[in-house]
């Protein structure tokens, strides 16, 4: 039996930090990874696999854009997956070998096995060579992640029929392709397959993807979804998935339509990692929702056991896992942490990109009741033509007075960098004029916050007429 | 080209001039892969029947390591390949279509030579059945780390192609040799040449990369160029194909190999896997 201060089940981003915070203040720490890499599925099947492929196919999309009138560029149709991958293969070693080095610094002890509660305070480990290790620790983190859900009726082969997690495998494009489910990663994975040319089919069971975002981002989304060649089929219920044996997969909708195509993602939601864990030996109930439950500081119902990341649920982000596992360590070591963060930026990596922070105009309408918004689309703006982006919407929400910043929403390239600019004036508590008043550089995109404030502020009905003459000149 | 031959123990069991004659063949290039009698009078009877359907010929081209590889290389020739090389069975189904790929098969075995000798059915059925049971172990082994399915099945598949082609240069050679080729003698050549006749069958015939590796590799896969994580799920099929198919199996050393750490399975996955015996076996026999 070994004995460490704290013990962090998973090496993802989450059970990272709280690692790294934890030995930065002084105690001996271990990591507990299943997998023979470090990482969790962020660096290896989700979040740096799926951009770095996305943000490939993003550049043969833009280059298309550049040189449209004088290069006849196509995608080659030999084109593979591997090819497509090989900067992947470097991205994620890359990645690995510096959260390698980062938990070695800090003198982070890392086993590679499976953990197992056997009491509230004593970890067991299996290695996959058949032997146990037994650990026990005075504080726990659980960052055990997530995997794909896959409904009993949708028999995931990863041959024909893929989840999340096995979609990378793949060695070629196929021509077409099936995505079940409108979420985060199925638009993230339709979109970039459609922009390499694949035929992708969204189908999903609500009437628009992406519901917690944005209407007006989410219709764009799908216009420029199916301007690709995409097809976006809501409110439809899937009834069975089968792989005829020969050369398609065949989906059956509730109205009888049948969708073929070569292969088919299942993209519908991701479940804890629990089961494995033993749970109920550290004193925790087993939840009905999958998910652990714990408090603001990410504490579970038993002191010295703390949950972060995917395993506590929404929002399910890599960027606020890192931070729930500071903050645990911080809390369990008894370090002033401040309060947590209010607002939380949300990317979303599809071709285009679409982010949002702060409240989006249906919540600010629910919450405030008349809201003011001002647009600024990016074929406006002098860097979108100069650059080829002019695919893309700023979106500004005020208050009815057209004066308190609520909210910013954008898709187009460049929206998850964008948003850091509004993300900012919201913690500053920024008016809608801090945006007219200051000089933007020119000509950049962040130019349309200046762009869509002016719009609020042609909307004011005392300023209507003072604004004319600015606004003229900005839009001509 | 001999180099590794030479190193190889069991070539202590191969008399000189069966060495000799067998280098002698394999320097002149002069290789070829025949098709076993009974696939090619079930493509013969394919080819006249209009009935035959789409999954009939899916089902053919994944279960026979000959008609696979044949397929792959005339599919990849200039007359067949459009823009797309192709580098899985399953893809070339999806992108020739079944009317083109029936026509492939069939010129195939028009035009290939039939493995027809008596004195080794036996060894021809035994690497048939060999490959099929590692092919579906490497497409078992595949779906439980998540890596390409496809690949692993093909992998499988085709690993020891170059079997058969030794088998075939041997028939020839036994009217001519002096001393017989005794059971022992053609196991040993099998074992002493196949890795070196594969890298030959997969340069020559132009075998998509991965597929070459798994050819070259499958006996060390740490020295797989660009995909030793894909052999050693080829190397693994292999070996448990091998064992499995002892009639006393060495259960306990099955479960320590080594390639299952490397793989990151564990106790629970390898139970898992060793429990589709049974189902392979059944596989291997229902397209037997």
């Amino acid at each position: 039996m070994e004995y460490y201060d704290i013990v962090v089940i998973g090496s993802g981003p989450s059970g990272q930090k709280a690692a790294i915070q934890g030995a930065k203040l002084g105690q001996r720490v271990v990591v507990i990874e299943q997998d023979v890499r470090v990482g969790g599925a962020c660096v290896h099947y989700g979040t740096i696999p799926s951009k770095t492929l996305r943000e490939c196919a993003q550049s043969l999309v833009s280059f298309q854009q550049r040189c449209a009138g004088f290069v006849d560029l196509h995608i080659r149709e030999d084109l593979h997956m591997a090819q497509l991958l090989s900067r992947l293969q470097h991205v994620v070693q890359e990645h690995e070998r510096y959260m390698g080095e980062q938990l070695q610094r800090n003198d982070v002890t890392l086993w590679h096995g499976r953990a197992r509660f056997v009491s509230p305070h004593e970890i067991d480990v299996l290695a996959p060579d058949g032997n146990h290790r037994h650990v026990t620790g005075d504080i726990i983190v659980i960052a055990a992640g997530s995997r794909p859900r896959t409904p009993p009726e949708v028999p995931v082969d990863h041959e024909h029929i893929f989840d999340s997690d096995s979609m990378l495998s793949l060695m070629y494009l196929p021509a077409s392709l099936t995505v079940l489910g409108s979420g985060v990663v199925a638009c993230e994975y339709a979109s970039l397959f459609a922009a390499l040319g694949v035929q992708v089919t969204i189908i999903d069971r609500y009437e628009r993807p992406l519901g917690f975002l944005d209407s007006e981002l989410t219709q764009h989304f799908v216009r420029s979804f199916e301007a690709r060649g995409g097809r976006f089929l809501g409110q439809q219920r899937v009834i069975n998935v089968a792989w005829d044996g020969v050369s398609s997969v065949v989906t059956t909708l509730a109205n009888g339509v049948t969708i073929r195509s070569e292969k088919l993602l299942c993209s519908l939601g991701r479940v804890a990692n629990v089961e494995g864990l033993n749970i109920a030996a550290a004193g925790l109930a087993c939840p009905s929702s999958g998910l652990l439950e714990v408090d603001e500081h990410c504490r579970t119902a038993v002191p010295h056991i703390y949950a972060v990341g995917d395993i506590i649920g929404p929002p399910a982000l890599a960027s606020c896992a890192m931070e729930q596992g500071r903050r645990a360590m911080c809390h369990a070591l008894g370090q002033e942490v401040g309060h947590p963060p209010e607002l939380i930026p949300m990317g979303i990596y599809t071709i285009p990109e679409m982010a949002s922070v702060g409240l989006n105009e249906a919540e600010a309408r629910q919450r405030y009741g008349g809201v003011l918004v001002g647009r600024a689309r990016f074929d406006e703006l002098a860097r979108g033509q100069i650059a080829g982006i002019t695919d893309g919407l700023l979106k500004l929400v005020a208050d009815a007075q057209g004066r308190r910043l609520l909210g910013v929403q954008i898709i187009g390239e460049g929206a998850t960098e964008l948003i850091h600019v509004g993300q900012m004036g919201l913690l500053a508590h920024c008016d809608v004029d801090t945006f007219v008043d200051h000089i933007f550089n020119f000509p950049t995109l962040a130019e349309g916050y200046r762009v869509a404030a002016l719009h609020i502020a042609k909307q004011r009905p005392e300023d209507r007429d003072a604004c004319h003459a600015l606004t003229a000149t900005v839009y001509s | 080209m001999v180099s590794a031959s030479v190193c190889n123990p069991a070539r202590a069991e191969l008399p000189a001039s069966v060495c000799a004659r067998l280098e002698r063949c394999l320097a002149s290039g002069a290789l070829e892969l025949p098709l076993l009698p009974q696939v090619v009078s079930q493509v013969l009877a394919m080819s006249t029947s209009d009935e035959v359907s789409a999954r009939t010929l899916t089902e053919l081209l994944h279960r026979d390591q000959a008609i696979a590889a044949h397929v792959l290389r005339v599919a990849n020739s200039p007359l067949y390949r459009s823009h797309v090389p192709l580098v899985s069975l399953q893809q070339a189904i999806s992108r020739l279509g079944i009317t083109t790929l029936r026509e492939i098969v069939t010129t195939v075995s028009m035009q290939t030579r039939v493995f027809n000798i008596p004195a080794y059915t036996t060894e021809a059925r035994a690497l048939w059945q060999h490959a099929v049971h590692t092919a579906a172990y490497a497409r078992e082994i595949a779906r439980r780390c998540r890596r390409n399915v496809e690949s692993a099945f093909l992998g499988g598949l085709l690993h020891d192609v170059s079997k058969p082609v030794l088998l075939l240069v041997l028939a020839d050679m036994r009217a001519t040799l002096d001393e017989p080729l005794t059971p022992l003698v053609v196991t040993a050549a099998l074992e002493v040449y196949h890795v070196e006749v594969g890298m030959l069958l997969a340069s020559s015939w132009a075998l998509p990369p991965e597929v070459c590796e798994h050819i070259v590799y499958h006996h060390d896969p740490y020295a797989a160029p660009t995909h030793p994580e894909s052999v050693m799920v080829t190397c693994l099929a292999d070996r448990l194909a091998y064992g499995l198919m002892q009639p006393e199996v060495d259960m306990e050393h099955l479960c320590h190999d080594p390639l299952w750490m490397q793989l990151n399975l564990y106790p629970d996955d390898v139970a898992a896997l060793l429990a589709k015996y049974q189902a392979i076996v059944q596989f291997a026999e229902s397209i037997g």
